[in-house]
């Protein structure tokens, strides 16, 4: 199945594309997608914590909702879902 | 708001490159409204000056600091001079000087659940520029219960984003950001606030005018790094404790 997603913010910077196609076997999770981006040590460090559960940094959303609404790394992955990654921003 | 509004004439021409901007009326429904500013820092700075220039008729300012030193890169309403004195109080002078034909109501204090339903009354919109999520979840359950639309911004560096939310209608700050623990001191380039804020400010004046599109149920997204906007789309979360459809307080409009 291929899923389109989405960097917003710095995260283009650390993933080198506005948006990616991404071919994955199925099924699969939200955490096989991240798993297949997040290739080197810096993309890792942004978006999982040392635990493998996310950074409180970085929203992962599913199609409009946060996948912590749904089931999380868990969530599964459909043929043309769309995955928007962004920074949580705080200040003000 | 409230019932018929009059200009003077140095007023009517104060706003006169705007009105056709506004529609018929627009003017007039920005001067009957009250809008809640909650911060008076980097996104305040921005947002309480367009306001006021576009002569929102009340804006209530509410800011718990004083200013300090190294607020001065990105909260453009204060100078050296106002080092250590609370920033709602001389954000509401400055304003105040900067549109004399707007009311302020400004008040150095906490936004808590206790007191956020009592800071809203009477308000045609909020808007949230504060600092952290902790008290942007209080304001935004507010908002939420008491319907009163409610316009999002934060900002890292240099990222901005913006949300409107439209209480019953589209995503509120619940549906779509996690708890997290306050914290505050990030690094920000002082024009990320001017970006996002205006923004803000536009989305409040379209809001009250009732005229074009507001950015709800999306999440706008400004890259500083590479001079680039983008959005994602928002849902509702049914589940959500504040606006959730499933039973709840929130899924129902107050009487």
């Amino acid at each position: 199945m291929t899923v389109r997603v989405r960097f917003l913010a710095h995260l283009r910077t650390v993933f080198g594309a506005k948006e990616r196609d991404i071919e994955l076997a199925e099924p699969a999770r939200i955490e096989d997608l991240l798993n297949l981006l997040c290739d080197t040590p810096e993309r890792r460090n942004d978006v999982f914590k040392a635990d493998g559960s996310i950074n409180p940094q970085v929203i992962v959303m599913k199609g409009g909702t946060n996948i912590l609404s749904l089931q999380g790394l868990g969530t599964p992955l459909a043929e043309g879902d769309s995955v928007a990654i962004l920074p949580f921003l705080v200040g003000g | 708001m409230k019932g018929k509004v009059e200009f003077k004439e140095k007023e009517r021409e104060r706003y006169r490159r705007q009105a056709e901007v506004l529609g018929p009326g627009g003017q007039e429904r920005l001067k009957a409204a009250t809008v809640f500013v909650a911060g008076a820092g980097g996104l305040g700075s921005s947002i309480l000056t367009y306001l006021a220039a576009a002569g929102v008729g009340t804006i209530r300012i509410y800011d718990q600091d004083v200013v300090r030193l190294d607020n001065l890169n990105r909260q453009i309403l204060y100078t050296e001079l106002d080092e250590g004195k609370p920033k709602a109080v001389r954000a509401g002078l400055r304003v105040r000087n900067l549109n004399p034909y707007v009311r302020i109501e400004a008040v150095q204090g906490r936004i808590e659940s206790a007191n956020a339903r009592d800071l809203l009354k009477g308000c045609d919109v909020a808007v949230d520029a504060l600092d952290n999520f902790e008290t942007r979840f209080v304001l935004n359950e507010a908002a939420v219960g008491m319907w009163i639309p409610f316009v999002h911004g934060a900002v890292i560096e240099m990222s901005g984003q913006v949300m409107t939310v439209l209480p019953g209608k589209t995503a509120c700050l619940k549906c779509v950001f996690p708890p997290v623990p306050a914290r505050s001191g990030f690094p920000i380039l002082g024009v990320t606030c001017g970006v996002i804020g205006s923004i803000q400010a536009g989305e409040v004046v379209k809001l009250l005018a009732g005229i074009e599109t507001p950015a709800a149920g999306r999440l706008l997204f400004w890259d500083g790094r590479s001079a680039s906007w983008d959005e994602i789309e928002v849902k509702r979360n049914p589940d959500c404790p504040v606006c959730g459809t499933r039973g709840g307080e929130g899924a129902e409009r107050p009487k």
